[in-house]
């Protein structure tokens, strides 16, 4: 017993002169997960990109359209940034990418209002850009319905409807929409916990596995083999526990900033988030491993690592829901370990539902981290005759 | 004169075929040139082609139980974007069928919706929508903005006659005003169609520029293996060899460019316009900075496989930096230019101009020529780390 504790301190300490010994280490495990989740809250710490440059193209130039060009312009979604001559000139702004759309008021509108036929007006929208185009559909279909509800109001009015009973015809039913947990529809609320988590999970699967391939390509597997007494486990531990420690903190730093600095919403305690984050980093470590266990060639582990963590950002079913993809797509998403820690954050923080329905989650993580268990005769073979194959 | 530059185009040659050489005996940079630009696009589009969220559970809490109420429901349960899972007693229900994820919306009637409706007031209900997607919020949102729509003007429509029945004269029918929306670009308003464009020109800089440091640090390995110098290199000048390696590199990558850019979008439908010369005329200085840039980046590789730790993460920022996700208008002047200085901003943003809205090569003309000014820029700054900084040859220490 003595001896094993011996081993596995003499194995620790190996593990953490190996992380000291190359800045490369420092630099996967602390500085690229926190330039990058600073970059993303930097990047989006408008919360919501109001302003979509856009342009008017009032070809009736009548007092009424220009009132209506008056209201879009004064709406926050959008900002008027040109007004055009032309549909063609609109047009050509929007392709060589100076706006992002244009709302578009026809020649004889202000006198067809006013004979009572009825006006058009119509808005294009580029929707190669989702996010902005989206948003300026919003207000320019406020504007087209607010133009519309004037007009109907002043006719009704004029023909003898009382004035209250005509502003409930304008809007007789009215839906409020509640969104839970991020009221403010703020985008790297929604962003921002899934995607720096991503991040930090593809580098501790990426550092994982180099730091046990890495002694295969030197062939100086079987002396570090040798030095952890013959134990796989122990030689694992010792190597891996210290970038775990090191990997946790640095979640911990980017949690405490999302949750703390940011104040996002947090709808559970911290330290079940916390928990969530040490979970993560170890699950990840454990798929790292079963990946090495089952191709130790460096090279074909760490493409198979950076493959899946890519591929996790569009699978994990952060922007399109996994329910809504192909089936055996879909599949893949539940072999990803940041999968379960989305639906933690969502349960838990973001909803602040009973931790009862999140239970399997967690579950899910601690199976990852069992898993690194079951190639590990295998891998230790494989460390007995290291090969390199470049 | 002329004995120099025909040595230096000598010289140009031999380094490209050497590189061809290096580059199909090595099995990982085969996989990053080629098979990665093959697969990895398929697999994308694979994960976004179903475009929309459809059918996103709702369940009804219904307080009121009438006509209207169940109209409204039946619409929404009809429209594409949302499918009524059941009804709730109340709310404490409802919201227990949200934990369990049996739905993701309660849509709320408040006891007094007929009469407020009846009274000839507004009627109020109330939609809770999880968060958690942004996708099925928007789903959520469109069916709601719809059936409300197609209701009110129902409602309108029968208060109108009532109206007309009591003797108010209108004067023929009540003008209305008209509206269209148009969508340009993406005509199919889906998320593949949106974010696929940019993600394929990604993934030719980032295979290219992982493929490039992997190949570097390989003759940088030789190297060290070798006393200090590659023995598969071939002797020429600083410019000689990044001219002949960049050449080698730009002609595998024909095949590949074309593939991706031409051939994946009519695989998956994507929005195909802009005349596909343009297209490639304007890649051919992307091609050019990223190889470039691929050079300068390779100085810090000193090991084939760190090539994974230091940048592959790189693809999210890249893709954030492109301006596709969270646009370039509202991100800080800091980040607008970090985002200016790789090929990556400019490419995707022309390249999305030119194939989703038919932009033709003058109207791209600033991405472009910024393109040939990163050629320029990343060429002179490869040159001289290439010149004058002395790549670590000595073997790596290890404990």
């Amino acid at each position: 017993m003595k001896q094993l504790v011996k081993l596995i301190y003499a194995s620790i300490r190996q593990g953490c002169l190996y992380v000291m010994s190359r800045p490369l280490f420092l630099v996967s495990i602390v500085a690229i997960p926190l330039v990058s989740a600073f970059l993303m809250l930097n990047l989006m710490s408008d919360g919501l990109a109001t302003r979509v440059p856009a342009a008017i193209v009032d070809l009736d130039g009548s007092e009424l359209s220009r009132t209506i060009s008056a209201n879009i312009d004064a709406m926050q979604t959008t900002d008027i940034v040109m007004t055009c001559k032309s549909f063609t000139e609109a047009r050509e702004a929007v392709q060589s990418g100076k706006i992002v759309g244009f709302f578009l008021i026809p020649e004889d509108f202000s006198s067809k209002a006013i004979a009572g036929r009825t006006p058009e007006i119509s808005y294009y929208t580029n929707y190669a850009y989702v996010v902005p185009a989206s948003l300026m559909y919003k207000g320019f279909k406020t504007i087209s319905v607010l133009s519309n509800g004037a007009l109907v109001k002043a006719t009704l009015t004029s023909a003898g409807l009382p004035d209250g009973s005509v502003s409930s015809l304008l809007q007789p039913v009215v839906a409020h929409m509640h969104t839970i947990g991020n009221p403010w529809m703020s985008y790297p609320v929604y962003m921002s916990n899934s995607f720096i988590p991503g991040i930090l999970a593809l580098m501790v699967m990426i550092v994982t596995v180099f730091s046990i391939t890495d002694e295969i390509k030197r062939g100086t597997s079987p002396a570090w083999l040798d030095s952890c007494g013959g134990s796989m486990v122990v030689a694992l531990l010792g190597r891996l526990a210290p970038q775990t420690l090191l990997f946790t903190l640095t979640g911990w730093i980017i949690q405490l900033s999302i949750f703390g600095w940011l104040d996002f919403p947090l709808h559970c305690h911290i330290a079940v988030m916390m928990t969530a984050m040490l979970l993560l980093v170890m699950a990840c470590q454990g798929f790292a491993v079963l990946v090495c266990g089952i191709t130790p060639n460096m090279r074909i582990a760490l493409s198979v690592c950076s493959l899946l963590s890519v591929l996790s950002f569009s699978i994990g079913g952060f922007t399109i829901p996994v329910e809504d993809m192909y089936g055996w797509v879909a599949i893949i998403s539940y072999i990803l370990p940041i999968r379960y820690y989305f639906l933690i954050y969502i349960d838990q923080a973001l909803n602040g539902i009973d931790f009862y329905y999140s239970r399997l989650y967690f579950v899910a993580l601690l199976i990852f981290v069992l898993l690194s268990f079951v190639p590990l005769l295998n891998l230790k073979r494989m460390c007995r005759r290291p090969v390199y194959i470049p | 004169m002329i004995n120099k530059i025909w040595h230096s185009v000598c010289c140009i040659f031999k380094v490209c075929k050497r590189e061809f050489h290096l580059t199909f005996r090595d099995m990982g940079v085969v996989l990053f040139f080629l098979a990665l630009p093959t697969v990895y696009p398929i697999l994308y589009a694979l994960i976004y082609n179903p475009e929309y969220v459809r059918d996103v559970p709702a369940v009804v809490v219904d307080d009121c139980r009438s006509e209207t109420t169940r109209e409204y429901t039946r619409r929404l349960d009809a429209s594409q974007y949302v499918k009524i899972a059941g009804y709730a007693a109340n709310m404490q229900e409802a919201r227990q069928a949200m934990a369990q994820k049996e739905c993701y919306a309660i849509v709320y009637f408040p006891r007094d919706f007929e009469e407020c409706l009846g009274r000839g007031e507004t009627a109020h209900l109330s939609m809770y929508c999880d968060m958690s997607m942004l996708l099925r919020y928007k789903s959520i949102l469109m069916a709601q903005t719809d059936v409300t729509a197609s209701i009110s003007a129902d409602i309108q429509a029968d208060v109108m006659q009532i109206a007309a029945m009591q003797g108010l004269s209108m004067g023929g029918a009540v003008p209305t005003v008209k509206s269209t929306s148009v969508p340009m670009g993406n005509t199919s308003m889906g998320i593949a169609s949106a974010l696929l464009p940019g993600i394929l020109v990604l993934i030719l800089q980032q295979s290219l520029v992982l493929g490039i440091c992997m190949l570097a640090a390989g003759g940088r390995e030789r190297a060290r293996l070798n006393g200090g110098i590659d023995p598969m290199a071939i002797r020429a000048g600083t410019a000689c060899t990044m001219i002949g390696k960049a050449l080698c590199y730009f002609v595998i990558y024909i095949v590949p460019t074309i593939y991706i850019l031409k051939y994946v979008p009519m695989f998956f439908s994507f929005p195909q316009n802009g005349h596909s010369l343009d297209i490639m005329i304007f890649m051919i200085p992307f091609l050019l900075s990223t190889i470039f840039m691929g050079m300068v980046i390779q100085r810090f590789i000193h090991e084939r496989e760190t090539v994974f730790l230091l940048f592959v993460f790189s693809s999210v920022l890249f893709l954030f930096l492109s301006g596709l996700s969270w646009p370039r208008y509202g991100m800080s002047p800091l980040w607008t230019v970090i985002g200016d200085c790789f090929p990556s901003t400019w490419a995707v943003n022309g390249y999305v101009a030119m194939k989703s809205n038919g932009a033709e090569l003058w109207q791209v003309a600033h991405p472009y020529a910024m393109l040939w000014v990163q050629t320029v820029v990343y060429f002179v700054i490869a040159w001289v780390v290439g010149r004058y900084a002395t790549p670590r040859t000595t073997a790596i220490k290890h404990s």
